[in-house]
Formats: C-alpha cells, structure tokens, sequence
C-alpha cells in the first residue's frame, strides 16, 4: 500500500468522513476534519484562483474556503440547503472545503482499500489517497494535505493594463 | 448474559496494564471532547480509542462491551454528522463510558457480573431511540426530570451561576408578589412585576440552554399574558397555578445547583406544574368558547402557539437522563484540572522594588499572551463600534456618556496594561549592537565611538525578536561604507575616531529608531550611475534626493566598490526592507555628503492594532493604515490628468501630479464607481512618492485588530493580514507600500 494509504490506516484506524461532490462520494482521513459549519458569507480574496473562493470568519478567526468543484474542474454551482462547510485541519493550518452533502462516517479496512488507480496522464491523481469499496459505494479518499498545498493557491493574474 | 471465559489472576494483570493507557487516553479525550476544543477530531480520535479498547477485549475473549462500543461509535457518528447535538450525544457517550469504565474495574478485581451494565445499556439505548423518534413527535412531558448540566464554556464563564443568583432572587420576588396578589386579585402591577421577572428568566435560561426552566418560565409567562390582556381573570386557579410555578422552578434551580457543583441530585417533578396547566387552559377554553363565541377561534389558535413546546427549539439539548445516576463527580474534577492554573498568584513586579527581594516570576506561554491581546483589541473595537454608533452618539443622556466614557478609559487602560506585558525595553538590543560595534570597529581598524540613547524604550516583544538583524546590517554598512578611513577623516578635519549613534524614542503610537554616522555621506551621483546601470532608472529621469537614496534598499544593489569582510556582498539593504515592512514599519534615509549619513526606522509599538481607513471596492471591504494615508480627496474634474488618450490617469493636488492607482483594476474587481472625480482618492505616501489609491467610498476609521492570513496567502502582494470587521465580515489589509511596488512590477 501507499505511504498516504498507511497514513490512513495508522492515523485514523480507516476512519473517513465523508461527502458527496456532485453524485460521487468522496472520503477524507477523519483525523484531518476539525468541525463542519453550514455555508456562512465567503468574503472574497484577490488574485487568487477561481477554487479559492475567500475567507471566511470562524468564531473570530479568519480561514480560507476552497471549493472541491472548481478544483476538480466541474461545473460551479450554487451552494444549496445542504451544502456546508468541512474545516479541515492541516498541521494546524485550517481550511474550509465547500461540500454539497456530508454523509456520515465511514470505518473501512485494509482489504477495502485500493490505492488510486493510474488514470492516465490526463487526470491528476496526486492528491487521491485510493479508493474505498464498500459493496456498491465507491468512495474516493482524498489526501487534503496534497489538495491544499501552497503552490497553487495563491495565482498572480497579471492585470490588463495599469 | 453471555458466556465468558474466566480470565486467570495472571491474565487479568495484564489485561489490566494493556487497558490502562487506552484508558487514560480515552478519560482525558472525553473530558477535552466535552470542553469542545475539537469537534470531529475530537469524535474520531475517541472512536479509534474505543477501536483500540475492543481490540484489546477481542484479545483477552472479553466480549461483553462489544455492543456498548458499538452503541457508543453509532453515537458518535451522530455528532460528527450533526444529527443529533455535540452536547447530546457526548451526555449519552459519558454515562455510558462512565458505568463501562467502572464495570470494567470491577470486572479487573475479579467480578464479572454484569447485569447492572447490560441493564443501563439497555435503558440508554431505549431513549436514545425514543429520543431520536421523539424528534419527529411530540412527546408526552416527563414526570420527573434531571436536568442536563450546562455546556462547560458556561459554567466557566460564571453565566449560569450568574443565571442562578438572578433566578433565585427573582423567584423570591415572585414569591412575595403572589402573597400580596393572593389578598388583592385587582393589582395588575403585581401581575405585571410577576410576568417580566418570569420573562426574564424564560430569556436567560433559553440563551443559556436550560430549557426546562426556560420552559416552565415560559408556560408560567403565557398565562400571565393572557391575564394581563384582561382574557383570563385572576381566581383562585390561577393563583395556585403561580405558586406551583414557583415551586416547581425553586426545585429546577436548585436541581442546577447541584449539578454544578457536581454533588446528588435529586429528581424534580414537573408533572404537577403541566397538570394544573392544562385544567386551566382547558378550563379557560370552554369558558371563552361560551362568553365570547366570536373571538374563540383567535385565542384558540394563541393557545395552541403557546403550546408549543420549548423543546422544539431546544430538543437537542433536551436530554433526560431519567433516573440513571450522574455521577458526575469525577468527570467534574477532571474538567477543573485546567482551571487551577488560572488560579496560581501573579505577583506584580513592582518598579521601586529592592534587588534583594526576590519577585515572584511566572512562565506563560506566549500564544496565551496573543490570544490575550488579541480579545482586549477585539474589545477595543467592539466599543468603538459602541461609541460611534450614530444612534449611541445622538442620545442626550448624561449618564450614559459618562458610563461609556469611564468604559472606554478602564477599556484602554487594560489594553495598555495587556500590551505593556510584552514590552520589553530596547536596551538589550543595543548593549548587543555596542559589542558588535566594538568587534567591527577591530576589525575594520576604525576607531569608533558609539553613542546610545533611549535604551529603555519600551517597544514589543516581536520587534525586540525582530529588529537585531536589521539594525546591525545598518550599523556595519554605517561603520563599513559610512565611516572614513583615518586619513581620508583627517583630509576633512574631522574627528580621528568616528562617531555612530543610536537612538530609540516614541512617536506617538509608533517608535522611531535612528542610527547616525559622521561619515562621507551617500554619493548621490554614484547611486544614481548604478541605479541607470542596472535599469532601474534612466539618465533623463529627474529624482529627489530621497528617490535616489531608496535605490540601495533594492535587492542586489551594493555600491561598495570592494567586498570586505563585513559587508558588500550583494546581500544588502533589502532584507532590512523587508524585516521592516513585515514589522509595518517604514525607513527612511537622510545623507549629507560628507557629513554623514542617518536611517530612520518607524515601526507601530505593537503587531497587533492598528488604525485603519476601511474602504470600499465593490464588494471588498479593504483596510488602509491610517500611519500610511497622507489624505483622502475627491479630485474635481478638472483637476485630473492624463496622456495617450487617457485623460484620468493623475490629478493635481496642492501642485503635485499624482498618480491614480485603481485597487479595482489591479485586483479585478467590479468597482461600483469607475470614474476618478466621483470615487475616492485615498493619498498614501511611499516614503518618496505620492500616489492616489481610487475607492468606491469611505465606510468609516477604525482600530484593527490584526490577524494573520496564514501562510496560504502568504504570496499574495499588497495584502499584510486580514481583520474582522463589526459586521462579522472579513477586511482585508493593504500594505500600500508593496501594493505600489507591486502596480510598479507591471510597468
């Protein structure tokens, strides 16, 4: 198994929380979910990529919201009644991802667990941890580590003219 | 029960020290889940502590709590996905880890029945499952309640004792009213003292999330409603209906009472109270239906509002735990652990104190001392806020000015008592500086003396960590590039030994620093020849004095014709740039040739506030420091300026052509306003140059509290930090001096 596929297991015992984006289920590694809070007003940043949606004031502290969709190039869409706010806690660092419906928690074990599949040179897997089976759901495990490393995140647009 | 396999005196030893430190972890992250510091972590991290210990009885063939684990695992599942509240499900998990952990030691010491535990798991899981179908219906009033104790962030806070105090009193107050009312049932005034004291309480208890007080409260403030609204006369019914009332609440607060402070408790019943409720609704129905047949339908339908129960709201936190026992005495001392610290003596260091007695000292750890600073800047803000409400600002009451006054002065004292726990004063920065200048002054065999004055300046704590490197870059680049030789100084009569001073003073909110030399001055032509060499200006270009002296803070700009030992190295004055920008400071550079040559450092006192211009760009709410904005202006038509076809591209002001900088353009925003003369120009000053960043509009000035963006946006030009704003939303701060260089990388 992968290095991030052991983190998983060694970490949070197969623990996953999990959400849907669109119609899939995806999963993340429980210990790195610091609290979910419903949608609250997103102020936006500047000179930031699209998935980047802004900031937000949680209880005084001020933390970036990614939203999956764009992330993973699908379509935007209106956040609805379902949809919330997972804070993630990266080494302290936390961060909200838009989700359209959390799920629920999820134990799964080693023999569910595959890691990502080679998908081709056209999808980037670097930030899936593997896949989980569990009879006919398939959830994708994702590694918010790799998701919400700096380099992408802040993007200098050059403006059109000064 | 099932059949077990006995475990041997041997074996139970060590299933014994394999639990214990599962254990220990688990007891100390139930009580850190129950204080919520980490909400899904804090569920998951107990889960897998339960995985562990379930391993462990796989191990030892213990298989009795297995399905307690699972009850306990379904639980939380629950509050991670928010069906059920965080304070709900972490009661249940508690009382049954509680009867797990103390079966388990007794199951450890040799006895292994189990019926008790088997029992109140059964008992638990039987109102869980009532409770959660309960959500959907309404469910009958229990007889006899134990209330829930308060979440812990309120009992800390003193709120429900507080809550306590004010219901006891009040219920007391009632009590007396009712004696008084009982003799004569026409004074509506008692009726009325009655009504808002129950109101009071039906507030407090519900904001605090004690709902069955808040619930009787309420019921009792119905009906006294009604009566005040002349709909329901006063007899002997409703009389005794108010002294159940009474009664009832006495037992709840009391009931609280004891939870708190961890001791038995007793059930309390509340069924008489909702009986004698509903005989008297039900009575004063009929008699409405039959007086009055017109107005029985609207009234009908008051009372069925009233009728619903509090706990639609409050369902969550609604848990009756019936007659399981709470023993909740050790849980109670486990959570106190933490908040003797805050009881350890701090012993004020006294200015005239005498060497010999030995002042008490005590170690915090730094982010208490930030977390601290930051709320007392919340504060501050927050009354601003208060102050300058216009509403606040136009009430003539006297009194109420001098409370806020005497608000704002305590509130400034404790923020400068707060921020005076990190100031330090500068000397120890400059005896460090004195002993590298006595080493440079060897090294470099220049005689040097060294001049210091306003070494007790308090400054902060981050510019103390901060500021040594910088001001000794100046200090070697003064002895090394400032200071003569000795012949060259004798040439121009000046003292054999060269003289560097550094000073330390306030400016207001800000501190100045200086450090001065006598030596050969900044070569103006010279820096100006590089400068056109390395393309950073061109032979045509007209600068000032101080333009032309800001080029040797660019990177990789040293003019020192040879590379010595102690500097010169391409490394240069723009790591002091940058340490004094990220100290929101400001440098500044005044030479002579000749004479010598002094840099001027100005830094705000502390790190954390500052006073801000908020603005607006479209949607954004952005926040200029105030020590940045020269002025704000709305230039008149004609006053605007351009070329190539642009004509609003500067404007005149007081004889200087300034550039209009849009924030809209440079950060892609919709601006609600795109022309110059009917926007707001704020005027800010690099240190050389004027610019003029172009707003929407002014929303007011206030002092920000300054929070970190983190290092995700730590690429991000221009911004320095974010702050909250009064309205919840988020500020973000523009240093202008990078946000102009930046607009200038663009050219």
């Amino acid at each position: 198994m992968s290095e991030s596929g052991n983190q998983l297991f060694e970490e949070s015992g197969g623990k996953l929380l999990t959400f849907l984006i669109g119609e899939q289920e995806y999963g993340i590694q429980i210990l790195e979910a610091r609290e979910v809070v419903g949608m609250l007003e997103i102020d936006p940043v500047p000179q930031t990529p699209d998935f980047m949606k802004g900031v937000i004031n949680l209880r005084g502290k001020i933390i970036p919201v990614i939203d999956l969709r764009l992330k993973f190039r699908m379509e935007q869409r209106k956040p609805s009644s379902e949809s919330c706010i997972v804070v993630v806690d990266i080494q302290g660092k936390l961060t909200g991802t838009i989700v359209d419906f959390l799920v629920g928690v999820v134990t799964i074990d080693e023999a569910e667990f595959e890691d990502s599949p080679d998908l081709g040179s056209n999808i980037n897997t670097v930030f899936i941890r593997g896949m989980a089976k569990l009879d006919k759901r398939v959830i994708i495990v994702l590694d918010m580590a790799k998701i919400l490393t700096n380099e992408e995140l802040v993007l200098i647009s050059k403006p059109e003219s000064v | 029960m099932t059949e077990h396999l006995k475990l041997n005196d041997e074996e139970r030893k060590q299933f014994e020290v394999e639990l214990l430190p599962i254990r220990d972890n688990l007891n100390l992250k139930l009580v850190m889940a129950d204080l919520r510091i980490y909400k899904i972590q804090g569920c998951g991290e107990i889960m897998n502590l339960f995985d562990l210990l379930l391993g462990e009885f796989k191990k030892f063939n213990v298989p009795y709590f297995e399905r307690a684990i699972g009850f306990i695992n379904e639980l939380l599942t629950e509050v991670v996905t928010e069906h059920i509240s965080h304070y709900t499900g972490l009661s249940y998990v508690l009382n049954l880890y509680e009867f797990l952990d103390e079966t388990l030691e007794s199951y450890i010491h040799g006895e292994d029945t189990f019926d008790d535990f088997d029992k109140a798991l059964e008992r638990l899981q039987k109102m869980f499952a009532e409770k959660t179908e309960n959500l959907e219906v309404e469910h009958e009033e229990p007889t006899e309640v134990i209330q829930n104790l308060p979440p812990q962030d309120i009992i800390d806070d003193g709120l429900a004792s507080d809550f306590i105090n004010e219901a006891t009193e009040g219920i007391e107050l009632v009590e007396s009213n009712l004696m008084e009312l009982e003799q004569d049932f026409a004074r509506k005034d008692l009726v009325d003292q009655i009504f808002r004291v129950m109101h009071t309480i039906k507030g407090t208890a519900g904001f605090l999330g004690i709902s069955t007080i808040g619930k009787v409260a309420h019921r009792t403030e119905d009906v006294l409603g009604v009566v005040r609204d002349g709909k329901q006369e006063i007899d002997g019914d409703v009389i005794s209906l108010l002294f159940i009332s009474v009664d009832t609440l006495k037992g709840l607060v009391s009931q609280l009472t004891e939870l708190i402070e961890g001791r038995e408790v007793e059930t309390v019943s509340i069924q008489e109270f909702f009986t004698c409720l509903d005989n008297l609704e039900n009575k004063s129905e009929k008699r409405q239906q039959q007086d009055l047949p017109i107005g029985a339908k609207d009234l009908g339908d008051q009372e069925v509002l009233s009728k619903i129960p509090f706990d639609e709201v409050e369902k969550n936190r609604d848990v009756i735990t019936d007659k399981i026992e709470y023993q909740d005495d050790e849980r109670q001392n486990l959570i106190e652990k933490p908040i003797e610290v805050k009881k350890t003596k701090v012993s004020a260091q006294s200015e005239g104190g005498k060497a010999s007695k030995v002042v008490e000292m005590l170690k915090v750890p730094a982010d208490k001392l930030d977390e601290l600073s930051g709320e007392v800047g919340e504060m501050v803000v927050a009354l601003s806020l208060l102050t300058q409400n216009p509403i606040i600002a136009e009430l003539k009451d006297r009194s109420l000015h001098r409370h806020l006054d005497h608000l704002e002065k305590i509130t400034e004292s404790l923020r400068d008592k707060v921020l005076g726990i990190r100031m330090f004063p500068i000397s120890t920065i400059f005896t460090k500086l004195s002993r590298q200048v006595r080493d440079l002054s060897q090294k470099s065999k220049k005689e040097i003396n060294l001049e210091v004055s306003g070494a007790g300046t308090l400054v902060d704590k981050s510019i103390i960590d901060n500021i040594y490197a910088p001001l000794m870059h100046i200090v070697r680049n003064s002895i090394d590039h400032g200071i003569e030789e000795e012949k060259e100084r004798k040439v121009s009569k000046k003292k054999k030994a060269g003289l560097v001073q550094l000073s330390a003073q306030h400016l207001g909110d800000a501190i100045m620093l200086k450090i001065t030399d006598d030596g050969k001055g900044l070569n103006r032509d010279v820096i100006f020849q590089k400068a056109i060499s390395k393309g950073l200006a061109k032979e045509t270009d007209k600068l000032t004095d101080k333009e032309v002296f800001g080029f040797i803070f660019m990177p990789g700009f040293s003019t020192a014709k040879k590379i010595t030992d102690i500097s010169g190295r391409g490394v240069g004055l723009d790591v002091v740039t940058k340490t004094v920008e990220s100290l929101r400071g400001k440098i500044n550079i005044e030479s002579e040739i000749g004479k010598g040559t002094t840099f001027i450092l100005k830094m705000p006192l502390t790190t954390s506030i500052i006073e801000g211009l908020v603005v607006a760009v479209g949607e954004n709410r952005f926040i200029l420091p105030i020590l940045d904005v020269d002025q704000t202006v709305t230039p008149d038509k004609s006053s605007l300026k351009g070329f190539q076809g642009r004509d609003d591209e500067f404007f005149l002001l007081a004889g200087d052509l300034i550039p209009i900088v849009r924030i809209y353009r440079i950060y892609h925003i919709e601006p609600l306003v795109k022309d110059p003369s009917e926007a707001v120009i704020v005027v800010v000053n690099d240190g050389n140059k004027k610019y003029g960043l172009m707003v929407d509009e002014l929303i007011h000035r206030q002092q920000i509290v300054i929070q970190n963006m983190g290092e995700r946006f730590s690429g991000l030009k221009g911004i320095s930090g974010g702050t909250i704003l009064g309205d919840g939303r988020v500020g973000l701060i523009i240093d202008p001096v990078s946000f102009i260089q930046k607009t200038h990388s663009f050219k």
